[in-house]
């Protein structure tokens, strides 16, 4: 087909579909001054403007929310300190040695509770309860109560220089201290369970008396975790849920 | 195309806000738009929407005229956009592709191709379609078409005459069905 015929074919086809309009000119100048009128070219105009300070803000605000937040997860891992109770009766050195009892520590202080939800906490460091507190079940390790007295309702009786710290539902570490001939505290294990108590590790290194279990808010590290703290400044933190220690300087 | 020292101040004007000088800016080309989008749309009160639309989008998009441009190749690529929103908004664009043009009387020769033109069109794309119709129902030269798709006087052309050879295609192969 030739240019000039492609070129009249294309005006006959679409003159066709396009009748004159004289009508045209002035329906869009009333459609441009009725919109006008009715703002809504100057509401797009403008809408510009309010973006440019509408941005800054919501950025400001971010900072802000993310500062915050980065504040709030500081404040959540700090460790929390649960020092190992003192020694309440005298020991073969002249020192105050604590005792088996039926409150942490021999005291008289109630046993604390802890709730991780409405159903399930632990109380007493061994104690656990899933149907928010109606029954209790004692899931301590066999070896925290080595070398109890034989008193009624043993269960319930603590070890000396007992700690514990509860992170959630299944993660806790607790800490007993032994005693020695020479020494109220000769020693200091820690048991932790990654499983609500059905099974416990033993830690395999023997603490130095003076130590501290010191437990951070795990959930939010990487893996959970619990630190043993020392007065010369040395931290051993937990690996493997406290089967092994590294050992650092602070 | 050359631009007037008059249309020039018509243009600042209009860019300051000033209505009356918009209003004169777009006059003469309102016919040449509304033909345009007659020939990408095949609808003319689909088309006199399109442009009345293009008609506002120029007014509050003037600020992006740049120094010393025409205003009809950016007013035409404002209307060709907006008869692609419209093709792709409209069902009705769409059952109209589908069901073939009515032929009440005897069909004349011309009257066929007529259709048959506009059948090849519609089922081309629409880069295709707008460049077709720029250059060979609005007459207008290449170089104005590289300045309304933005194409680049070279690819203006290629793509002009690819879609030019696939209209023939389309139409032949329509006449060979004949």
């Amino acid at each position: 087909m030739e240019d000039a015929n492609l070129r009249l074919e294309f005006h006959r086809a679409l003159d066709a579909v396009a009748p004159p309009a004289p009508w045209l000119s002035a329906h869009v100048k009333e459609g441009l001054r009725r919109r006008r009128r009715e703002g809504w070219i100057h509401r797009a105009r403008r809408r510009p403007t309010r973006i440019l300070w509408v941005l800054p803000l919501v950025a400001a605000l971010l900072a802000v929310a993310i500062v915050a937040t980065l504040l709030l997860v500081g404040h959540a891992i700090q460790p929390r300190a649960v020092p190992v109770r003192p020694p309440t009766h005298r020991g073969p050195a002249g020192a105050s040695c604590s005792v088996w009892g039926y409150i942490p520590g021999g005291g008289s202080a109630p046993v604390s509770v802890r709730m991780m939800s409405a159903t399930m906490g632990w109380a007493g460091g061994d104690l656990r309860t899933t149907d928010g507190g109606l029954h209790w079940h004692d899931v301590s390790p066999s070896s925290l109560r080595e070398g109890a007295p034989n008193l009624p309702g043993q269960q319930s009786v603590y070890p000396p220089g007992y700690a514990d710290f509860f992170l959630d539902s299944e993660h806790a570490w607790i800490a007993r201290s032994y005693s020695s001939p020479t020494a109220c505290v000769d020693r200091i294990n820690t048991f932790s369970t990654a499983d609500g108590g059905r099974t416990w590790r033993v830690g395999a290194d023997n603490l130095r008396p003076s130590a501290g279990l010191v437990a951070a808010a795990g959930a939010r590290l990487r893996r959970p975790s619990a630190w043993v703290a020392h007065p010369d400044r040395i931290c051993t933190r937990t690996k493997r849920v406290g089967l092994h220690h590294d050992q650092r300087r602070a | 195309m050359a631009t007037q020292p008059a249309s020039l101040t018509a243009i600042d004007a209009a860019k300051q806000g000033d209505e009356a000088a918009f209003e004169l800016l777009l006059e003469p080309l309102l016919g040449q738009a509304y033909r345009l989008a007659c020939g990408l749309l095949h609808d003319h009160q689909a088309a006199e929407d399109a442009v009345q639309e293009a008609a506002f989008n120029a007014w509050r998009k003037l600020a992006q005229l740049r120094e010393g441009s025409d205003m009809r190749p950016w007013f035409f690529a404002i209307v060709a956009n907006e008869c692609r929103s419209a093709r792709r908004s409209r069902w009705r664009s769409v059952i109209r592709a589908v069901v073939p043009e009515p032929i009440s009387e005897p069909p004349d020769e011309a009257i066929v191709a007529g259709v048959e033109l506009r059948q090849a069109l519609r089922a081309m794309d629409a880069d295709k379609r707008l460049v077709l119709a720029l250059h060979w129902y609005l007459d207008l030269p290449v170089d104005e078409i590289a300045a309304i798709t933005r194409l680049g006087l070279r690819g203006a052309e290629t793509r002009l005459l690819r879609a030019t050879n696939e209209l023939r295609k389309r139409m032949e192969a329509h006449r060979g069905r004949r």
